[in-house]
């Protein structure tokens, strides 16, 4: 008869939490195709805002600035990007799996647009002077509605949720243009600030 | 030929000794032995009319506290900014030049590479330990452009009470042009769509992202003072330039330059100042041939009370400054210079700054400059105009004036009045700054008349204006017509200086 002896295993124990916790998140492509949904609807935004800008600043601005402007603009886009990112993996991470995390192509991009989508009109219809959004109270119970809604409608069909699966995998061929972008626009603005 | 080891180590001795010494030299330049030159300040109030306060006649008593410093100042009556909001005032003021010369023109604009170097900081730097603070972030730009001139530049957000939005842009002191057209007035913007809306929202929610202008604040019934970017408050903003004044005394010589955001709009005294004035006579129904806006007689008088008010307050701020600077010892080797970037006017169906006129009110500014050891007034009504305020610090300090600049040394600081001399004013927001100035208004004082050309306006006509402004200091009366030979010669002047600043675009243009 053998003897056995149990040694302690620190780093298998810290590999299997890991491993646990590492398990709670999406898989890489769907966090990918969320990803795309988000930052294809940050850099439009961002983008039309800035080319809508640019006849006034061609009045002052030489093609450097503009450009350096831009960089700015793209790098924070893509910072953007990533902390809405982050939110919803700590989302998926502490709900139960199968509420988020299972789903998280369909539902990431359910919630991603309704959210974003909420504050981009909120933030258009003040500059309009339109108020109707502004109270953080109106604004919660109408993204609250609008998130049940999209929501429900993925549960309930699975068209709905093959839908927004679809779209969110299209939109991931926006991230070849929008990663090398924000690479170049990073690099332009470290450049920038480290050169004397 | 051979290197014995000792040779080699000796000569790399040498050399690092040489590039040692080659690093420092700049450093050493800048140690500036004690010196008998005088400090100067600056101190601009943004936005304020030499035509509301009561030190130049105005029958409401806004200055109580300037009207007591002019005793022991030198008081120009007749000073003018070469602009109409702060762009091209400050700009002027900083470099020496007309807009159509250095080109800031536009709201928010930029001065022209080939004169970035060209300003107050970067000609005075070396003998002078140079500091810069400005509370309007379009100056904040333009200190920006001038940074290599400037040894301490206090950042604008120094005395903040409540951020409206998230300011970046400190954390990229290198970069500071791009990083706020690109995030403070841009990714952030308070003012238009910001482009980073979830950063925005994020910053609503966990940031101080509510102005206290919606809340109220004690002892300010129409809220804090806010610049559009943050909140702040006049007595600490004023408290904390004086500390930094009496910290820059210790780098004697010194220039200081304080551009204050007040009395600019949103005109927010505080409760002790509401109230403070009777009702006031002014002349409200002038001629209005340009004018963008139609307000009514009375929301303008109610705006001219609230910016009076606003005027009294800063007034006290002036006050308790310069008697804090006096206690510390500063001023008796320091000059003093008063002015503003612009004016504000009430009247013709405008108020406000934002506008195609260049009427007195919103051009004609105060300058006083209280001298080290002056202890009498000295007033001054020849024509002046912000353009000299650059040629007179060189002068002070000894430093030879370059050729080319559009302004002389001022009278009583080593000039010489000159009541018959030429004065430009240039209003060109919506004209391109890359271009010749077509679209416009451009003003000519001369002696006691003032001429007003409109040009280039979308279905306007060109358009002349004629004032004698001794005669009729409201600009009422236009003598365009009547007064034909002044006129014509006027004209003549005006239309050929602006074809001389207009040339180099248009070799631009024809090759």
């Amino acid at each position: 008869m053998g003897c056995y002896f149990i040694t302690p295993d620190p780093y298998g124990m810290i590999r299997r939490v890991f491993m646990k916790s590492f398990n709670r998140f999406p898989a890489f492509d769907q966090i990918l195709a969320v990803y795309a949904v988000a930052a294809f609807m940050l850099f439009s935004w961002s983008l039309l805002w800035f080319f809508w800008n640019v006849p006034s600043w061609l009045h002052f601005m030489n093609l450097g600035v503009m450009f350096a402007t831009l960089s700015y603009t793209v790098a924070a886009s893509f910072l953007e990007g990533l902390t809405f990112l982050v939110l919803l993996l700590i989302v998926a991470f502490i709900l139960p799996p199968t509420w988020f995390r299972d789903h998280f192509t369909p539902r990431g991009s359910a919630v991603t647009i309704s959210l974003l989508g909420l504050i981009m009109l909120r933030d258009y219809w003040i500059v309009s002077e339109n108020y109707f959004l502004k109270p953080m109270t109106t604004f919660g119970l109408a993204l609250a509605a609008l998130m049940a809604i999209l929501l429900f409608l993925t549960v309930k069909f699975s068209w709905m949720a093959k839908a927004l699966s679809v779209l969110a995998d299209r939109l991931t061929i926006f991230l070849y243009v929008f990663v090398p972008l924000s690479i170049l626009a990073i690099l332009n603005v470290l450049l920038r600030n480290l050169l004397p | 030929m051979n290197l014995s080891r000792r040779d080699f180590l000796k000569a790399l001795g040498i050399l690092s000794a040489g590039s040692l010494a080659a690093t420092s030299i700049p450093a050493l330049t800048r140690l500036r032995a004690p010196s008998d030159r005088p400090n100067v300040v600056i101190l601009v109030l943004d936005a304020m009319t030499a035509r509301n306060l009561s030190v130049y006649g105005y029958a409401r008593q806004t200055t109580p506290n300037l009207d007591r410093l002019a005793s022991r100042a030198t008081v120009y009556h007749s000073h003018y900014s070469a602009g109409n909001f702060t762009t091209p005032g400050t700009a002027s003021m900083l470099t020496g030049l007309l807009p159509w010369t250095h080109r800031g023109i536009n709201l928010g604009g930029l001065v022209h590479e080939q004169y970035v170097d060209h300003n107050i900081f970067s000609l005075l730097q070396g003998d002078y330990y140079t500091a810069a603070f400005t509370q309007n972030y379009f100056a904040e730009v333009l200190l920006g452009q001038f940074r290599h001139g400037i040894d301490r530049h206090i950042i604008s957000s120094s005395y903040y009470e409540q951020l409206d939005r998230p300011l970046l842009g400190k954390y990229f002191p290198n970069d500071p042009v791009p990083t706020y057209y690109g995030l403070d007035d841009f990714v952030f913007s308070g003012r238009s769509v910001p482009a980073a809306p979830f950063f925005a929202f994020l910053s609503s929610l966990f940031g101080k992202g509510v102005s206290l202008e919606d809340k109220g604040a004690e002892g300010y019934p129409y809220g804090l003072p806010n610049n559009f970017f943050y909140s702040y408050r006049n007595d600490v903003a004023f408290a904390g330039i004086q500390q930094e004044i009496i910290h820059l005394a210790e780098q004697s010589p010194f220039l200081g330059y304080f551009h204050m955001f007040s009395p600019h709009e949103p005109y927010r005294p505080r409760a002790e100042f509401v109230g403070k004035f009777p009702k006031i006579d002014v002349p409200f129904k002038k001629p209005n041939k340009f004018s963008l806006l139609d307000i009514s007689h009375e929301s303008i008088l109610a705006r001219r009370t609230d910016y009076d008010e606003y005027v009294a307050d800063v007034d006290s701020e002036i006050g308790k400054l310069v008697d804090g600077l006096t206690a510390a010892g500063v001023m008796d080797n320091t000059y003093l210079i008063i002015t503003s970037d612009h004016g504000e006017m009430f009247e013709r169906g405008e108020y406000g700054h934002i506008t195609r006129f260049l009427y007195d009110a919103v051009i004609h500014i105060p300058l006083m400059v209280l001298a080290p050891g002056q202890t009498a007034r000295v007033d001054v009504t020849a024509p002046t105009t912000s353009l000299d305020l650059l040629p007179t610090l060189l002068h002070l300090a000894g430093k030879p004036v370059p050729e080319g600049l559009g302004g002389r040394i001022l009278p009583e600081m080593g000039g010489t009045a000159d009541a018959e001399r030429s004065i430009f004013m240039v209003e060109a927001k919506e004209n391109s700054s890359f271009g010749p100035l077509v679209q416009g208004t451009i003003s000519l004082i001369q002696g006691p008349y003032k001429l007003i050309h409109y040009t280039g306006y979308p279905k306007k006509p060109e358009a002349f204006e004629l004032y004698h402004l001794q005669d009729d200091p409201e600009e009422m009366k236009d003598l365009f017509e009547a007064e034909t030979s002044t006129a014509s010669l006027m004209k003549e002047e005006l239309l050929d200086s602006l074809a001389d600043a207009n040339r180099p675009y248009l070799k631009n243009q024809s090759k």
